[in-house]
């Protein structure tokens, strides 16, 4: 059973502000599709909070009038709604549904939900769960072409195997080695000891790091399926040439995006509306072949096709529709305006995740939802409770409106 | 480049690396390679110019010393550009030395046939203007009549070009009619520009009748441009010569921008001189060279849209930008006013990252004192050995190694006076040892370093940018990705962000026309020619029936193909809320170059610091830590502000600020002396210090301390009054309580 959990907030219909609760959704791998709510948290933070908990600390300031600003009209507007709508669940059940899956791609479908909270998810996705990267190295000796930090930048680059990164701790917290960042808790150690004996060139690829912990290692990307080929060694880290030499030992820590991008999981993380395109059949009608033909092929993507035999127009791929208001305009121009209406649905998305390698990409959706729970509930429990300064500091003070 | 190559010759013969584990001497590790030490491939020429300028000059108004009184930026339209594709040879084709003497009279003799008078019989020549003077390579062999002149250049020409060997196919045939030196110049000496053009005057027998022809000669010809068309030249003048491409009258730097004939034309001249300020891949042989100061992309990308100057030169070899995604929007009011917005991420990924190498030579021979010569050498003191752990036992520093601001990078020992004198990093940045050679060219001993410092430069708010159009940019914000505007259907962020403003008083069409095919280009996986002036080129045969479309329309049609918008739009999504933005992007890749201007090296704080001895007022000067000048109408905007606070802080209390003591019964202010007190024996209390006594001051004049007071005021005023006293002028000063002032 696949766990996941999805944060569904209430349909705003326009309003700006609206109460986010929480769910979690249960998702079977055979069928992808059976999805069961199980449990609802009523909370209160706004979607706009959500994107202001994601902030980087440039930012800080800016968050904090945010947050005092938007909690203040939040209230207000609660009040408003609780004097007229008393007693109705605005809770919403998002739904999930997985289209493709490959370790390092997955295409899914998030519905009954609103942009800032697919917003905040494509964010934490990229920005917020935790990787393991090298973070410092020690050169021994480098007598290669490329120059010391040349090499441990691109030594930061490589991604890791990051399973682990979730249960680790990150070395600035970490109390077993006093924020070294050494010790096995905080801390993965590679080693990297090679020397040129031909006239050959030689590669030092990712696969010449030796990983102190198994389960971090530089990612594969070579087809396990194809045959042992001298190809496909890994990522290049430098050339090396007759008598030049490179030993160094190097520290992987974890770490999020928004710190630094070589501790990013996702390559690219996106996500469209959903468009419902409706066509005016009878408007349609009036137009000859040649002009029908006419009007598809105004669209870039193949969004339109003519039936071969009704010669009818009919959507082929929605989906292809990148909102780039061709059509509408070539029927604009056409004198046939409201030939086809295109609404973008601001409750259904479609989500696009590509992995560097380093997570696969259903762990880096599904750690992406925890991420974004753990805050929630920080934001849930620092409401009330002055407690929760230590973690938000001014911060909580504001959200609690003072 | 040969240059280059001389200088590496010198070092790895000499050059002996250290390496921070092993010291051996390895003479053999660093051959540097070899390059051909032909004909250099293109060397720009410049009739009538001065520097390296680009192809034509671009004169600042009347610019004062600092550039005070820039005005319009005006362009001058002297001095053509154009590029000297070789340089004439010693060596003939077969790459035997030529027979000077035998082309000589080769040339005398065709001459003597096409009636030229040879000076030699005769001593006196006719002169101008019945005769002009013939000169080979500067001597003159005699004179042809006026009328038949012009008729004997056509055939020497047509010789020339016919490769007969009777005449040189690269010798220079400037003929002057007017001005103060009419005559015929001939020259046939190796080491001079010269560049092909065709020749039109001689009917072409299936032959392209290329001629080289020489910057002197070039000023008195006729060459057209290949469109087809007279340039505008009247029918008694016909052009003898054509362009062979029309791009012919750029220089090299000129011929880099992709498209420029879209652009308005100052800003290609802008361009022009941007290039040199890029910091580009500068060398490929950097761990062989020794440069003062050298600036070096660290990864730098070949452009998607290039000219085909670009494959010509081989720029790929020392490739002076990235291709950067950049979006033209006004995103969060970073991009105003020429700033742009780096994507931080990618930044973080390695875009423009780059460095500064820079060498300190010392040369223990080039010190003064030629007695202690040899006692002096690279040791570190026996004491300094925890003193400055960033040295040797050699007095040098290991390779890799960061030194800091102030710490020790190099020590000598004297064996005479036994003392040891280090050098220090200066300035206010960490820097890594890249490289130290040594100069065994001294058996006896070490006498001379190089040690080679690598100043990393990645960039930073406030570093200088450019595209290939004279649109430079300073990064304001180095933008988280997450909150970088993106595309839904590709995931696309931009790199970097640049504001609408800055392109409809620009007008550097060509950079949008960069950005729609450089996108297209990628797509296709293709590399895209933007030669300037493709449409103005001869068309082959009359094949051109099927009218070209416009480029914007090729370009187009590409993106539309893999279902693009044909304009180069993009719907982006706000990276801060996910919601669609209100009207469509122009994005794509435009290849970007970082420039060597950078706040790292240029910015300047101070709160204390030096000053001046005489006024005590802060020095100028980035250099010595000074200040920058707060002047008058900086001091208006103060008071019009009602800052005065601030005023006061800025110009009295960080400046010259001074407590005199003035005599209020004379008003002088020099007279004042300390008293100095007899040392009266105060017993020390308990290991306390010792309280000071105050200060007696008394009036010199009025031989009495009565009437001291203390008054602040700038320094410069008492030097003021010590001036003026020195001029027979009392200056009085007059105090009253402030309540009355
Ligand atoms: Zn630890
Ligand atoms: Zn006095």
């Amino acid at each position: 059973m696949l766990l996941l959990c999805v944060l569904p907030s209430r349909t705003n219909h326009g309003r700006r502000f609206a109460t986010v609760t929480t769910g979690y959704l249960v998702i079977d791998p055979p069928s992808l599709h059976a999805i069961t709510a199980a449990l609802q948290l009523p909370l209160l933070a706004t979607p706009q909070q959500l994107c202001a908990l994601s902030f980087p600390p440039l930012k800080r300031v800016c968050a904090l009038f945010w947050f005092f600003f938007l909690h203040s009209s939040v209230r207000k507007e609660q009040r408003e709604e609780e004097d007229t709508m008393e007693g109705l669940s605005y809770a919403r059940m998002p739904r999930v549904k997985i289209r493709e899956l490959k370790d390092d791609y997955a295409k899914f479908e998030l519905r009954d939900t609103d942009p800032s909270i697919a917003n905040a998810l494509r964010r934490v996705m990229i920005a917020e769960v935790p990787t393991i990267a090298i973070d410092l190295v020690e050169i021994e000796v480098n007598s290669s072409v490329l120059n010391d930090e040349f090499i441990a930048h691109r030594l930061g680059l490589i991604p890791l195997t990051s399973e682990r990164a979730m249960s680790m701790r990150f070395s600035r917290d970490c109390d077993a080695c006093d924020g070294d960042g050494q010790c096995e808790f905080c801390s993965v150690e590679f080693h990297l000891r090679v020397k040129c004996m031909t006239d050959q060139t030689l590669d030092v690829t990712s696969k010449d790091l030796y990983s102190s912990d198994p389960s971090v290692i530089p990612v594969d990307f070579s087809d396990p399926s194809a045959t042992e080929s001298s190809e496909n060694r890994g990522v290049i880290i430098v050339k090396l040439r007759r008598g030049q030499e490179l030993r160094l030992r190097a520290i992987a820590r974890k770490g999020i995006g928004k710190d630094h991008a070589k501790w990013s999981p996702a390559a690219t993380v996106t996500f469209m509306y959903e468009p419902e395109i409706h066509i005016n059949e009878d408007l349609m009608e009036t137009l000859t072949l040649e002009e029908k033909r006419e009007w598809v092929d105004s669209s870039p993507t193949r969004v339109f096709e003519i039936d071969p035999v009704t010669q009818q127009v009919m959507v082929v791929d929605s989906e292809a529709y990148t909102y780039d208001d061709e059509v509408l305009k070539k029927a604009e121009a056409m004198g046939k305006p409201g030939l086809v209406e295109i609404i973008a649905r601001q409750d259904s998305f479609i989500f696009t995740v590509e992995s560097t390698g380093a997570i696969k990409a259903s762990q880096l959706v599904l750690n992406a939802i925890e991420i974004l729970k753990q805050k929630l509930d920080a934001v849930r429990l620092s409401e009330d409770t002055v407690e929760a300064d230590d973690q938000f500091g001014e911060l909580g003070a504001h959200m609690r409106g003072g | 480049m040969a240059i280059a190559d001389e200088l590496q010759e010198e070092s790895s013969g000499q050059n002996v690396m250290k390496g921070c584990q092993e010291k051996s001497l390895e003479k053999d590790a660093m051959k540097g390679h070899q390059e051909n030490l032909g004909e250099p491939d293109a060397v720009e020429c410049a009739p009538g110019g001065e520097e390296g300028n680009p192809y034509v000059k671009v004169e600042h108004g009347t610019v004062g010393p600092a550039g005070k009184h820039r005005k319009q930026k005006v362009v001058a339209g002297s001095g053509c550009w154009s590029v000297a594709e070789r340089i004439t040879s010693f060596f003939d084709s077969q790459g035997n030395i030529k027979d000077y003497f035998k082309i000589k009279m080769s040339i005398l003799s065709i001459l003597m046939e096409v009636g030229m008078t040879p000076s030699l019989p005769k001593i006196f020549l006719p002169g101008p203007p019945e005769a002009l003077t013939v000169l080979l390579d500067g001597c003159v062999i005699g004179c042809i009549a006026s009328s038949e002149v012009e008729k004997v250049v056509a055939h020497i020409r047509e010789l020339k070009v016919s490769s007969s060997a009777v005449i040189p196919a690269d010798m220079d045939v400037p003929l002057s009619l007017g001005g103060a030196y009419p005559g015929l110049y001939l020259f046939t000496s190796p080491s001079r520009f010269v560049r092909p053009v065709r020749n039109i005057s001689i009917p072409s027998n299936g032959s392209e009748n290329v001629e080289l022809i020489g910057p002197f000669e070039q000023v008195f010809m006729e060459i057209r441009c290949p469109d087809g068309g007279d340039g505008g030249r009247k029918s008694s003048f016909p052009a003898t010569h054509e362009e062979i491409h029309p791009t012919g009258m750029f220089s090299v730097v000129a011929n880099l921008t992709p498209w420029s004939d879209h652009n308005q034309s100052p800003r290609n001249m802008y361009q022009c001189q941007m290039a040199k300020q890029t910091m580009a891949f500068s060398s490929q042989t950097i761990q062989h060279r020794a440069d003062q100061k050298l600036y070096h992309l660290q990864t730098p990308q070949t452009p998607i849209v290039r000219t085909s100057a670009y494959t010509k030169y081989n720029i790929d070899e020392f490739p002076t930008g990235t291709n950067a995604i950049v979006a033209v929007l006004a995103y969060t009011g970073y991009d105003m006013e020429d700033a742009m917005i780096l994507n931080k991420s990618s930044v973080e990924r390695g875009m423009f990252h780059g460095q500064i190498y820079q060498t300190e030579t010392i040369d223990l021979t080039e010190q003064e004192g030629k007695s202690d010569r040899s006692s002096r050498m690279f040791r570190r003191s026996n004491i300094g050995k925890s003193a400055c752990p960033s040295l040797d036992s050699d007095g040098l520093p290991y390779v890799g190694q960061m030194i800091r601001p102030d710490e020790p990078y190099c020590s000598i020992y004297n064996e005479v006076t036994s003392s040891t004198h280090t050098y220090k990093r200066k300035g206010s940045e960490a820097v890594y040892v890249d490289y130290v050679a040594v100069d065994v060219k001294n058996k006896k001993q070490l006498q001379k370093v190089n040690i080679r410092f690598r100043h990393p430069r990645n960039p930073v708010i406030g570093d200088k940018f450019s595209s290939r159009h004279g649109q430079k940019g300073v990064c304001s914000q180095l933008w988280p990705d997450i909150d970088m505007p993106f595309s839904g259907t590709t995931g696309m962020h931009p790199d970097l962000i640049i504001n609408p403003h800055a392109f409809p008083s620009r007008m550097t069409i060509a950079m949008l026309l960069e950005s729609v095919a450089a996108k297209g280009g990628s797509l296709r996986g293709e590399f895209v020619d933007a030669t300037p002036f493709h449409s103005s080129e001869k068309k082959d045969s009359e094949e051109s029936d099927s009218k070209p479309g416009s480029l914007v329309d090729d370009l187009g049609l590409l993106l539309r193909e893999k279902g693009f918008n044909y304009h180069g739009l993009e719907v982006l999504y706000s990276g801060v809320y996910g919601t669609e933005l209100t009207c469509q992007i122009f994005i794509g890749p435009v290849y970007y170059q970082r420039l060597r201007h950078m706040v790292s090296d240029k910015f300047q704080v101070r709160s204390t610091g030096t000053i001046d001895q005489v006024t005590r007022q802060p020095l100028k000067g980035w250099k010595r830590g000074g200040g920058i000048r707060f002047g008058e109408m900086e001091r208006d905007s103060l008071l019009a502000h009602g800052a005065a606070y601030l005023l006061h802080d800025r110009l009295h209390s960080c400046s010259d600020y001074h407590i005199a003591d003035v005599c209020s019964l004379c008003g002088s202010m020099l007279t004042t002396t300390f008293i100095q007190r007899q040392k009266r024996p105060v017993r020390e209390i308990g290991g306390l210090p010792r309280g000071r006594a105050p200060k007696k001051v008394t009036c010199h004049a009025c031989q009495t301390s009565k009437g001291m007071e203390t008054v602040a005021m700038h320094y410069v005023f008492r030097y003021l009054a010590a001036e003026l006293a020195a001029m027979n002028i009392k200056m009085t000063l007059k105090l009253c309580d402030g309540a009355g002032a």
